[in-house]
């Protein structure tokens, strides 16, 4: 196959793709309008997705806010500009960093294991058994799937924060000899409740986007135990340059 | 009744099924049989909408359901359940809440009523003693058990069996037999069953469909199928290795 014809493939390929994901995010903003959450399975996808990530977004969100501090400890040494250390820290935290790598770490653990789920009952014919027990699979195993995901995004994203702000604090005392009432002055200061939120919508948003692609990759699966494996591969690929993309547009419009 | 008109399927090249037409009438037991790749999982599986013919027309009491949504099978489906080749039971639940999911969705149970009704299903395949264990902790023919008690949680009018005694110890096996039979002789539940089981085939069918190179080769009664001259009949009703039958 020659060069062009292979380009011409791979576009196809990601064509076809975003139009299966597209369709896909379609049903499932079709069956937000007629909400039938399975209370069991949302309230077991609660604890899946948001309680076992709690230990390793806590400690991401804990070193991310410690290397943010070591990061920029040089030059507020060098500056001796202490009293803007917790503005800083707060800003590039809240607004970017605490959002993006709870997102990514979120996309590897949650999205990751949801597509390979999903996949292996679809390569299995358990979808096909719910829908022959006339039960919907977008309402039983994607709603809840998706509402889980969303929801606890953004209340892993708050935790994540508060773990940020131990590791920035904790950082900033041991390695630059900041008090950790100056580091906290600065931060209460300068940093706003809207750099806060702004952080919050952008990992609300990056849930969903991780529940409608590790779903959507998951009931498309086909190919048996190959086809999982690659699903779920391409489950994160996806995840992590729809999360880029999609907090480059956010941060724009939320400027 | 249950009507297939002229159906045809191909997957890619492959033409499955080349204008097969047979009907089921209520409170009867048809047996699908033919060789493996014959078509006859595809064809039932067309009945509750897992598959969509590519021609001809599928009937369900009267109604043309072919051209139906996926919404659309949903009220059809309650009516006729399936019982999958590979059990399909959902690995993440024990085996009662298995049975007990249908109840809670459809009849609007709470978890516990909706598990005693499972209790009660998982008795009558033998099963209850086991209602506890995960999936994957028991054999194929326990789990096969399991999938039919499922299947039967609503009280359907049609059951699609899809090879229901293959991977069963013979006792078991019969015992699977005699629920197709009962359910047809006491509650006039019609069974459609794809099988390889000359035992099963012989001792429950009213009546016995052999699908072949895509079409039907002999629709007709056990005594039919014994007193058929038809050499591919043959070779099959006697499980002979050499024939005119295409691998």
């Amino acid at each position: 196959m020659g060069l062009v014809a292979r380009v011409g493939a791979w576009f196809l390929g990601i064509a076809a793709v975003v139009g299966q994901l597209t369709l896909f995010a379609g049903q499932v903003a079709r069956a937000t309008l007629r909400p039938r959450l399975d209370g069991l399975e949302t309230w077991h996808n609660l604890y899946r997705v948001g309680v076992k990530s709690l230990p390793i977004v806590a400690v991401t969100a804990l070193f991310a806010g410690a290397i943010t501090v070591v990061q920029v400890g040089a030059y507020v040494v060098k500056l001796r500009a202490y009293e803007v250390v917790g503005w800083g820290f707060g800003f590039s935290v809240f607004r970017e960093i605490g959002p993006l790598l709870i997102g990514l770490m979120f996309s590897g653990r949650v999205g990751a294991n949801n597509t390979a789920e999903l996949g292996t009952m679809t390569v299995t014919e358990q979808v096909d058994a719910l829908r022959a027990l006339a039960i919907d699979p977008i309402d039983y195993l994607v709603m809840p799937r998706v509402f889980a995901m969303l929801a606890m995004m953004a209340a892993l994203t708050v935790i994540g924060d508060v773990a940020a702000i131990v590791g920035g604090v904790a950082t900033a005392y041991g390695l630059i000899g900041v008090d950790p009432y100056v580091f906290w002055n600065s931060f209460t200061e300068y940093v706003a409740l809207a750099d806060f939120l702004n952080g919050l919508a952008k990992s609300t948003v990056f849930g969903l986007l991780i529940g409608v692609v590790s779903c959507g990759f998951g009931l498309n699966v086909r190919g048996g135990a190959p086809g999982v494996g690659r699903a779920v591969n391409a489950s994160v690929v996806a995840s992590a340059v729809g999360i880029f993309v999609v907090d480059y547009f956010l941060t724009w419009l939320l400027q | 009744m249950i009507e297939f008109i002229d159906v045809h399927k191909a997957f890619g090249d492959k033409v499955v099924l080349a204008g097969v037409t047979l009907t089921v009438e209520p409170g009867s037991v048809v047996f699908i049989i033919g060789k493996s790749g014959a078509g006859k999982s595809v064809l039932v599986k067309h009945l509750v909408g897992l598959i969509r013919p590519d021609g001809g027309e599928i009937r369900f009491e009267g109604q043309a359901i072919s051209a139906f949504a996926e919404r659309d099978f949903y009220p059809l489906r309650k009516r006729c359940a399936m019982v999958f080749q590979h059990s399909t039971l959902f690995d993440s639940m024990t085996l009662l809440d298995n049975v007990a999911l249908p109840l809670r969705k459809h009849q609007r149970l709470g978890q516990a009523a909706a598990r005693e009704g499972a209790m009660a299903r998982l008795a009558q395949v033998r099963m209850d003693h086991l209602a506890q264990r995960m999936p994957g902790d028991i054999g194929d023919g326990l789990r096969k058990r399991v999938a039919i008690a499922r299947a039967l949680t609503l009280d359907p009018e049609y059951v699609i069996f899809d090879e229901p005694t293959t991977g069963l110890d013979p006792v078991s096996a019969r015992h699977v037999d005699a629920l197709i039979r009962q359910l047809s002789d006491e509650l006039g539940v019609s069974s459609l069953v794809v099988s390889h089981d000359l035992r099963s085939i012989f001792g429950v069918a009213d009546r016995i469909v052999m699908l072949y190179q895509g079409k039907v080769r002999l629709d007709g009664t056990p005594g039919d199928f014994r007193a058929s001259v038809d050499p591919v009949i043959r070779q099959f009703v006697r499980g002979l290795a050499e024939g005119p039958m295409e691998l």
